[in-house]
């Protein structure tokens, strides 16, 4: 099937009353977690995904992929209203969006945001389209050890997604495969680590993980003091929110700069929305003319970073769609999704369904249409929901997590291990362990596992077979720059700190 | 945060230690063919207790000046935590006797009583209201069986 037939039916799929509504719930549900503080796509992600069980699994992902990329446009809002980011990607945003808002220019940076979202948004889904193809084609020639070498750049990929500390990256990423391997043993079928626990045997849930580390730890931080959001001058009308034709063409370089620099970086393993916001405002400063007025309410300084984190999140679809890896914590989740709805994320999913990788594709377009829809002319009222009383908010979301985790095995087991895990991802926040490398353990630790022992049955256990051929080669060598590069920077600033100790010590 | 730092560091070295031991001794390294069962986790486990020592090392050697402050709250803030922790467990706990339903309930409503000082009258709308709303949506749409207590609800 080509690009142009594939999409074709994959809009009249999409186009379906049943798989648009899906698309509404996932961008409606996505906007408004993107706008309400303290919970993220992860855990919306994990708590949904028992509602897509036993469905069409293109309906499934249509309303999770909206999640996850509605909850971009959302975050934007909260951003420049209160200055509190609703996602981590969001943070650049706030330095002039609320700067702005302070200005009553409020309205028009959430209207400068959304339309570079759905400009970036957008495009990615046109570079999944024109690219997924052609790289699953290409994937396809790979075997064991060159999958195996993908695994480990995913996994190599958690030192940039580990915050201040590399070593606490690997650490939670070592302890996400550990935990990966607890179960039975799907080669052999032999018990490991289960210590006599029969609902052990399967293994443990990613989502049942997903939802402690990510949502049960957060109400947890956010129990420990009264919440208290003020709303900085939000839009009274739509008319407030939409940009004037002048603003939008002196943006459009901002636009372009910030997709293309978006969705390079977001196909990269580990490269995140986050960081593409984060390069996009160093951009969009450094080519200004008048660099020296970011951070007292530029325009570009919200469009540039809002534009660059929708087209990342678009383009993290690419290697989860065509070779199986995720990129970050977010496409982890969507990633293992997949494969509990039956499909196999990789070079063969697009061969062998080929219905459900277009419809997705063309639920995208669709969904990026809406949230613009919703963006503007709703800005006023999604505005409004942050002045929803916290108490409510994370009682209800304490409610789903439990009849969330419950439904996915009807377990009660499962909810106590996502308590547990709760508890450990608080504690693993205040010490500064990042919970997003356990969860990249996790879902990617039995792929890595399993290519491994393929190929190092099918060499007879010669190491060599991972050194085989080039592309096995060149994967490992972009493994060993991923943990290479951070430790060159770890030591630089280890020895600027010694030198600053010593500067301390003398004076 | 150093002693933080230390102890949560000693516990992934003492879990890695646990691995590794467990993957000798419990499970093959080597099958007939290729690696085993124990291959990966003794691998894995061998990392953890790598990365943990230098992690460990790296605190001991940085200078003091650049550890943060305590890292866990303190007075009413921890005790909060705790008392939300405890309402889990708690409802957790009561969820195969009760039922899932009033035990939900009971946990909102404990919550926002105990943390959030609600007065009764909205602590019971709002968490009836919360505890059938998602126990609606997910029984209806997915046809979950929740456990049923001595209510029969």
């Amino acid at each position: 099937m080509d690009v142009g037939s594939g999409l074709l039916q994959g809009f009249a799929t999409a186009l379906t009353p049943a798989n648009m509504l899906f698309c509404l719930i996932g961008v409606l549900v996505g906007t408004a977690v993107g706008v309400l503080p303290g919970l993220g796509p992860p855990a919306t992600i994990a708590m949904l995904m028992p509602l897509t069980f036993g469905r069409d699994p293109a309906a499934g992902i249509i309303m999770l992929a909206g999640i996850y990329y509605g909850a971009k446009y959302g975050g934007a809002i909260t951003s420049i209203l209160v200055n509190v980011p609703g996602e981590s990607s969001s943070v650049m945003t706030c330095i002039d969006g609320y700067q702005l808002a302070k200005q009553g220019k409020g309205g028009t940076a959430i209207g400068v945001a959304a339309i570079g979202g759905f400009f970036g948004g957008t495009f990615a889904v046109l570079g999944l389209t024109l690219l997924a193809p052609l790289i699953a084609q290409f994937a396809l020639s790979f075997g064991p050890p060159e999958y195996f070498a993908l695994m480990l750049i995913g996994l190599c990929a958690v030192t940039f997604l580990g915050g201040n500390s590399m070593l606490k990256g690997l650490m939670m990423a070592a302890f996400g495969v550990m935990l990966a391997v607890a179960g039975s043993d799907e080669m052999s079928g032999t018990e490991r680590f289960t210590y006599g626990q029969t609902n052990l045997l399967a293994g443990i849930d990613f989502p049942v993980v997903a939802i402690g580390l990510f949502a049960v730890a957060e109400i947890m931080a956010g129990a420990e003091e009264v919440l208290r959001v003020s709303v900085f001058l939000p839009p009274k009308s739509w008319r407030e929110v939409l940009p004037s034709p002048a603003i939008l063409w002196r943006l459009v370089p901002t636009y372009i700069r910030a997709t293309l620099l978006g969705f390079f970086i977001g196909t990269l393993p580990g490269g995140g929305a986050s960081i593409s916001s984060f390069l996009s405002y160093g951009v969009e400063k450094s080519v200004s003319k008048e660099p020296e007025k970011f951070g007292t309410g530029v325009l570009e300084g919200v469009g540039g970073p809002e534009t660059a984190d929708n087209a990342a999140a678009g383009a993290a679809l690419v290697p989860v769609f065509t070779l199986g890896v995720p990129s970050s914590a977010t496409s982890a989740i969507l990633m293992a999704a997949l494969m509990m709805l039956g499909l196999r994320p990789g070079p063969l999913l697009i061969t062998e369904h080929p219905d459900f990788f277009w419809t997705v594709v063309a639920s995208m377009y669709i969904g990026n249409v809406l949230l613009l829809i919703i963006n503007l002319p709703l800005a006023p009222l999604l505005a409004k929901t942050l002045k929803a009383p916290y108490p409510l908010l994370y009682t209800s979301v304490l409610a789903i997590c439990m009849v969330g985790v419950y439904s996915i095995n009807n377990s009660m087991w499962d909810v106590w291990v996502s308590l547990i895990f709760g508890v450990i991802g608080y504690i693993a926040a205040k010490l500064d362990y990042p919970p997003a490398p356990l969860v990249l353990g996790l879902v990617v630790g039995p792929l890595a596992e399993r290519t491994m022992r393929q190929a190092l049955t099918f060499s007879r256990g010669d190491y060599g077979v991972f050194l085989s051929s080039p592309v096995s080669v060149g994967l490992l060598v972009v493994c060993a720059a991923f943990l290479f590069v951070p430790m060159v920077r770890s030591a630089r600033r280890w020895n600027a700190q010694r030198k600053e100790q010593e500067a301390v010590a003398t004076a | 945060m150093r002693k933080a730092e230390l102890i949560a560091a000693a516990f992934f070295f003492l879990a890695g230690a646990h691995v590794v031991q467990q993957s000798t001794s419990d499970l093959d390294m080597w099958s007939r063919y290729g690696p085993g069962p124990g291959f990966v986790p003794f691998w894995a486990g061998a990392l953890w207790m790598v990365l943990s020592a230098l992690h460990m090392l790296n605190v001991v050697l940085q200078p003091r000046i650049f550890h943060g402050s305590q890292p866990f709250p303190v007075g009413v803030s921890a005790v909060r935590v705790i008392v939300l922790t405890a309402i889990l467990a708690v409802s957790i706990f009561l969820m195969e006797t009760v039922g899932f339903l009033v035990a939900m309930t009971v946990m909102i409503a404990l919550c926002l009583a105990i943390i959030d000082r609600y007065s009764w009258k909205k602590t019971a709308v709002a968490s009836v209201v919360i505890a059938a709303t998602c126990y609606a949506v997910f029984s209806a749409v997915i046809g979950v069986p929740f456990p049923r207590g001595i209510l029969g609800i």
